[in-house]
């Protein structure tokens, strides 16, 4: 496994094991216990987590037939080059064909002898000078942002539900969330994720951590404000203020239907911005 | 060796457009034309370029099986190719000439 690997695999274990022990500590942390509909859900927590480590492990120990081809230096490259295209905005079948042509790339010039720094010095300049050839960096980035919009979306959704499952007697249109929820939730959609991926392109495979670090960052950030900055006002608001993120079926439609509307108005934006012969 | 600079890559894709007028090539066939005339090119310089003349209707592609790894693209000259070639090599001949000019001219030194 690559360092990269290693480092996402790595990144994925840290944050199931948050993930599990903060299930832990919420389910057997009260003095009620978790109760049958509570420790279900902490085992179908418990058990997503595990897979999710796995699903990494596999993910970045499986090779294709042809990409055990290439050796080491050279795969390492692809590597770097594959992460890079594959988290652009250009389309899942182009994507896929620049991928094999790189690897037809590579694998012709391990063959011929030559030296990987010979044949492609910097694989994130590369892979970005590629992918540039489709489209221009800030139309690539504006498409970015309905993927930012969809996590908001399905992050709001799956929280809701969570809270309301917490306590099922509420109604699910009066289950409420922490204002601050709501925005750490938008902070990591629109700016954690593609931070993450922005640095994970360059050398950077520490960049991996950033959404663990980022969840617990806020952790300590509201944990501080609390114990320190109570007495000011907007703070206070800040962290006792809730706010009902569902309060209707008409809104629960929407959330719904915002995934696949925001990612069909991609498509049609990114057939007339990716230029494809 | 020539340098490669940022000037390099306009004539760059003129020299392609006329290395895949001799036929059907695949990347690495062109990144080796290109060396043996003395560009300092590498494959990481070469494809970006394929991809941006393939994007702008110049050249098209067919893919074959490789003797090994995926299938392998070859690319050739389009009709708007060959006009481009056809613009670049009017556009050199003139600019070389124009060079040549002022370089040759004792009055410059």
């Amino acid at each position: 496994m690559t360092k990269r690997g290693k480092m996402a695999l790595i990144s994925s274990a840290l944050l199931a094991l948050v993930v599990i022990a903060s299930s832990l500590f919420w389910a057997y942390g009260t003095k009620d216990g978790p109760g049958s509909e509570g420790t279900i859900l902490i085992a179908a927590i418990v058990l997503v987590s595990i897979a999710s480590v796995v699903i990494v492990y596999v993910l970045k120990t499986r090779k294709r037939t042809d990409e055990k081809l290439l050796g080491g230096p050279f795969y390492e490259k692809y590597e770097q080059v594959k992460e890079i295209i594959a988290g652009s905005q250009l389309t899942g079948r182009l994507k896929a064909d620049l991928v094999d042509e790189v690897l037809d790339m590579l694998i012709t010039a391990q063959r011929a002898g030559r030296a990987p720094e010979d044949v492609m010095a910097d694989a994130k300049d590369f892979a970005e000078d590629v992918i540039g050839s489709f489209a221009r960096p800030s139309r690539l980035a504006l498409l970015g942002l309905f993927d930012g919009a969809a996590a908001f979306s399905l992050f709001v959704l799956s929280i809701t539900f969570l809270n309301w499952l917490e306590d099922a007697k509420v109604g699910f249109f009066l289950t409420k969330m922490d204002l601050s929820m709501m925005v750490f939730v938008a902070f990591v959609s629109f700016l954690l994720i593609p931070a993450t991926k922005l640095l994970a392109r360059a050398k950077l495979p520490w960049a991996y951590l950033l959404p663990l670090a980022g969840g617990a960052l806020f952790v300590l950030a509201m944990e501080a404000s609390r114990r320190y900055l109570y007495d000011v006002d907007a703070i206070r608001a800040f962290i006792e203020r809730e706010v009902v993120p569902i309060p209707s079926i008409v809104a629960l439609a929407c959330y719904v239907a915002a995934v696949p509307l925001l990612m069909a108005v991609k498509m049609v934006l990114g057939r007339r911005f990716i230029n494809r012969a | 060796m020539v340098n490669d600079t940022q000037l390099m890559k306009g004539i760059l894709e003129g020299c392609m457009l006329k290395v895949m007028a001799g036929g059907q090539v695949y990347g690495y066939r062109a990144v080796e034309i290109l060396r043996g005339y003395g560009f300092d090119v590498n494959e990481a310089t070469v494809y970006p370029i394929l991809l941006r003349l393939q994007n702008r209707g110049m050249l098209k592609v067919e893919k074959r099986p490789s003797p090994f790894g995926p299938d392998r693209k070859y690319y050739s000259l389009t009709n708007e190719g060959e006009a481009g070639l056809a613009d670049f090599t009017r556009s050199w001949s003139k600019l070389h000439s124009t060079v040549s000019k002022i370089m040759e001219d004792d009055q410059n030194d």
